[in-house]
């Protein structure tokens, strides 16, 4: 299927390690894309070369097959845009500003009406007397009236509450069945999991690592937990033959890595034991990643 | 559609956010030229029949002192219009719409030398209707280039900041400069009435507005206002082009 979506190496180098460093990414059509890293990573800045707001040092972005620095309107005018740090003019209410930017596009407000109503906002009240959600709300809407095909989220979700994640999470979902493409960074594991469908990690400006979701989901090593009723039965189990990711006798307790090619050998020997329980550790998007988070701290 | 170079949706936004002060600061300007007007008609002393200061005469000292009114209206529209709304993020959502960075910045830097024109012509007009009404003889030729001057030096002022306004995405860096230069300029003004500080006059935008060599028609007038134009047209390009170039941090 064709690139939307497409940065090819590159490198924006802001000194000390940070910017970006020879990115190269591509988003297909249809197709959900998260980005993660920590913070100053380099998310935000790879956003801007997307939106055409930053000339790239050596490489680039393009969209739809247009370069993104030199044509940025042609682009723009596909996207729907929300910015990673939000601010409003001042003395307006966010339903004329939603209005403004509305007939700067040329278009109607039905789409806006149904995204407040969807949101449960109520836009006319002053920008700057809103709360973070409320403002939060407002970019969502604007991002989204026009049906744009392209969606470029930079923390889209910041400042909503938990049931409104969840109504944003519907909202991908929703796009990506009308066959749009949604590029969005985030910090939040969980709901990267249940939008994404690929996702690519940035860390002191380098991709270091991307998945497919699909693979996390249908793993077939699973991980369980399983805890005795002594630990003498504990340290029995723990001289068999299987991939043990812990043991720790004093709880009498152990993790094991399992195929699924062995699950019904390995459910066997289990039989064999007094349990006092046995559960299944899934295996998370923010388990995999956390490792890569994790050596930022060590390396600082 | 994208060779556009105006958007009449930001012609229309800048308009709307800055008639307020144009209109105060114009009523004010118009104000005193029609004080002026009255003044001269009844106060100014004759020798031999003929007024020792003619309405010209106080319309130049008045508009030279007052334009600090214009300078006031292009150093706060000039950060409004650009640097403002970049330092703050707001210029995104501009952006994400069919709006190019190229229709963003020359509707924004014709409707701020646009404003400044209106106000000057707003004034020029109050200036010819009072005199007219308290029946004083205004030679039409020499007032129309004061005011030429006086469009040209505000022009320049505005030039300054819109060249801050453009090279910035602090708010303050270019506040600074364009509040900033415009003061220093008023302060050599001043000082070089002293003897010692004479030379500051070269270094003065001020000097190159000057009342009293259009009044006694100096030609040296002219080649003031070519170079007053020069400076503000250089600075508004190396503005715009720097707008057009630069990593905005959106
Ligand atoms: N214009 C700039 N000049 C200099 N340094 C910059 C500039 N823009 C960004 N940086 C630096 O580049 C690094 C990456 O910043 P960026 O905003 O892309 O991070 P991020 O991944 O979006 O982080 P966060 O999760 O906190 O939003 C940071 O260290 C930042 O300070
Ligand atoms: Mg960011």
């Amino acid at each position: 299927m064709e690139n939307v979506i497409c940065v090819k190496n590159l490198t924006k180098d802001y000194g000390q390690t940070r910017g970006v460093f020879d990115v190269s990414l591509e988003v297909k059509k249809g197709e959900v894309f998260g980005f993660l890293g920590p913070n100053g990573a380099g998310k935000t800045t790879a956003i801007r070369h997307l939106l055409g707001f930053s000339r790239p040092q050596s490489g680039g972005a393009e969209i739809k097959g247009l370069d993104c620095w030199k044509y940025p309107a042609m682009a723009q005018r596909h996207i729907g845009y929300i910015s990673g740090e939000i601010n409003y003019p001042q003395n307006m209410t966010g339903w004329q500003f939603i209005k403004e930017i509305a007939k700067m596009r040329g278009i109607d407000l039905k789409r806006a009406e149904e995204l407040c109503d969807y949101f449960q906002l109520k836009a006319n009240g002053e920008l700057k007397r809103m709360s973070k959600g409320m403002k939060q709300k407002i970019a969502l809407v604007i991002a989204f009236m026009h049906e744009p095909e392209i969606l470029i989220l930079d923390e889209p979700t910041s400042g909503l509450d938990p049931l409104m994640q969840a109504k944003f999470c519907d909202l991908i979902a929703a796009e990506k069945a009308k066959g749009n493409t949604i590029f969005m960074s985030s910090h939040m594991f969980e709901e990267v999991e249940k939008t994404c469908d690929r996702v690519a990690i940035i860390k002191q400006g380098k991709i270091i690592a991307s998945v497919i979701m699909k693979d996390i989901e249908h793993r077939k090593d699973k991980e369980f937990e399983i805890r005795f009723k002594s630990k003498s039965d504990a340290q029995s189990f723990a001289k068999l033959n299987y991939e043990f990711t812990e043991k720790n006798f004093e709880k009498s307790r152990v993790k094991v890595l399992v195929n699924d090619g062995q699950i019904n050998e390995f459910l066997t020997a289990v039989a064999k034991y007094k349990l006092e329980y046995i559960s299944e550790i899934k295996f998370t998007l923010e388990k995999y990643f956390m490792g890569f988070y994790k050596q930022e701290v060590q390396d600082a | 559609m994208h060779n556009k170079i105006l958007s009449k949706h930001i012609l229309r936004q800048s308009a709307k956010g800055n008639w307020k002060l144009w209109t105060i600061l114009t009523g004010i300007l118009c104000f005193f030229m029609v004080v002026m007007a009255v003044f001269a008609a009844r106060d100014v002393p004759n020798h031999n029949g003929r007024p020792v200061m003619t309405l010209l005469d106080l319309y130049g000292q008045m508009l030279s002192n007052m334009n600090i009114m214009l300078i006031i209206f292009a150093v706060v529209v000039g950060n409004k219009l650009v640097v403002n709304e970049i330092d703050r993020g707001t210029m995104s959502f501009t952006l994400n719409t069919p709006t190019t960075r190229k229709q963003i910045i020359f509707s924004k830097a014709l409707f701020y030398a646009g404003a400044i024109l209106a106000m000057v012509v707003m004034v020029g007009l109050f200036g010819l209707i009072s005199g007219a009404a308290t029946g004083k003889e205004l030679p039409f030729g020499r007032f129309v280039a004061m005011l030429l001057g006086l469009f040209l030096y505000a022009f320049a002022i505005s030039g300054i900041t819109f060249f801050a306004s453009c090279w910035f995405n602090k708010s303050g860096y270019s506040m600074i400069i364009s509040a900033g230069v415009p003061v220093a300029f008023t302060v050599f003004d001043m000082l070089s009435n002293i003897k010692e500080f004479k030379f500051l006059r070269n270094l003065s935008l001020n000097t190159l507005f000057n009342t009293g060599k259009i009044i006694a028609l100096d030609n040296i007038f002219w080649a003031q206002f070519v170079a007053m134009f020069v400076i503000g047209a250089t600075l508004y390009t190396i503005g715009i082009i720097k707008f057009l170039k630069k990593d905005l941090p959106l």
